[in-house]
């Protein structure tokens, strides 16, 4: 059987029958997708290895808990790679003062994730897409944005950070949210 | 302030993963119920993703797969499986087991009701050799689902499919083998109001000496060959 031919709905579902090949075949897949973002929240390349150890073995383990009608595959791994992140940041209570990576490093860097030569010209599209959405934001919207995806901070602790009340922290990442929302869209249509 | 009212602001929170776990919990069980909710957070998560596309790309120490596998439970271990609450998972998983057990001991089963099996079926143990082979939706069926699932020996099968319309009463969809060209009937089926059906397959010769499969829209009771339009195919090669 060959594997690399399957969905990734498929290899989830041969998971559940406790194939290996299956998971070797969705982390061949994803492994830097969710290595990649849990080296950009935690900045540690060791803590990073063992949270996309952590996300593949809680695909293992706990793989009935996969929801097809809530999300894909690959919003579900980077989910559980962001929570598992989030808690390891929170343990380390690092962040504050910690690692953090910005916008900028996030919009200077573009490379190529291992797909087939068409999938790959799709990836750097739609981040080129991504990256002309976000710097259409305005400044502030996207810096209570970063540090609220790439920081792990929660809006109480942004607003706290930047001395700004709590409700305008929120409104500015809901902003930004709409913001993406309507760009992001606009571009699927163009 | 209702329910929605105090969960609608927490949605952004809930997408970043930094809500409080009980507030976790409160959006969690709130979108089962709220389209509203469930809508902006589903469009929230697609902007998550585009974000996460977005970030430095770099791949982990070669042999973290190896460490990944050393901690993984053998497969021996693994044969009691919930299922989820998603729907074509709720369905499908479970059918998958039933299927599995029944291929693996050989009953030569043309119709069944699997359903009323489910509460029957004895554990399940992996099959290696057992094969799901997707089937992938054409135009006619955008948002259509479904497997072939084959024994090791290519001798039994199943089709199962999701999300494919309804027909009228006097159509059936048709699953057709292909082999030079010649097309044989492997099963007729209809679905129920959610597009969900399932039958097995019977053909003459193991179904991986065919090239392909396909399912197409025939009058009632199938037809010789195919006539209507194909809504799902696959390669068996």
């Amino acid at each position: 059987m060959n594997y690399a031919q399957l969905n990734d709905e498929a290899l989830i579902l041969l998971i559940t029958h406790a194939q290996p090949q299956a998971l070797h075949e969705l982390y061949q897949r994803y492994h830097r997708l969710v290595f990649s973002l849990a080296l950009n929240l935690v900045g540690d390349r060791a803590t990073a290895e063992e949270i996309t150890i952590d996300v593949f073995l809680k695909v293992w383990d706990k793989v009935n808990t996969y929801q097809p009608n809530r999300a894909k595959v690959s919003s579900w791994l980077t989910s559980i790679a962001r929570y598992r992140a989030i808690d390891v940041l929170r343990q380390q209570r690092t962040r504050l003062n910690g690692h953090h990576v910005g916008w900028n490093d996030h919009l200077l860097h573009l490379p190529a994730i291992r797909h087939n030569p068409e999938e790959a010209a799709d990836i750097t599209l739609r981040r080129e897409q991504i990256r002309h959405a976000v710097a259409q934001l305005p400044p502030e919207q996207q810096q209570a944005l970063g540090l609220a995806f790439f920081g792990g901070y929660t809006h109480r602790e942004i607003a706290d950070e930047l001395d700004t009340p709590l409700g305008t922290i929120k409104t500015r990442i809901r902003l930004a949210l709409q913001k993406l929302r309507e760009l992001l869209a606009d571009e699927k249509i163009g | 302030m209702n329910k929605h009212d105090r969960i609608h602001p927490l949605l952004p929170e809930f997408i970043f993963g930094t809500l409080p776990e009980a507030d976790m919990l409160a959006v969690a069980d709130h979108i089962t119920d709220c389209d509203i909710c469930r809508a902006e957070l589903q469009a929230y998560q697609a902007i998550v993703d585009d974000l996460a596309l977005l970030g430095p790309v770099a791949a982990p120490a070669p042999d973290l797969e190896k460490r990944l596998m050393a901690r993984v439970q053998p497969p021996v271990a693994r044969h009691s499986i919930t299922p989820p609450r998603g729907r074509l998972w709720q369905r499908i998983q479970p059918v998958w087991a039933v299927i599995s057990s029944l291929l693996i001991i050989g009953l030569g089963i043309s119709t069944l009701n699997l359903w009323q099996q489910l509460h029957a079926a004895p554990a399940i143990e992996p099959d290696d050799h057992m094969q799901a082979i997707p089937l992938l939706s054409t135009n006619k069926a955008l948002h259509a689902s479904g497997f072939i699932l084959v024994s090791g020996d290519g001798h039994r099968g199943a089709v199962v499919v999701d999300d494919l319309p309804p027909l009228s009463t006097d159509q059936q969809y048709q699953l057709w083998l292909d082999r030079d060209g010649q097309d044989t009937s492997g099963a007729v089926f209809s679905v129920d109001d959610e597009g969900y059906g399932l039958s097995w397959i019977t053909a003459p010769d193991s179904i991986f000496s065919y090239t392909t499969a396909g399912v197409s829209i025939e009058p009632a009771g199938g037809s010789p060959d195919p006539t209507g339009d194909q809504v799902m195919s696959c390669s068996l090669k």
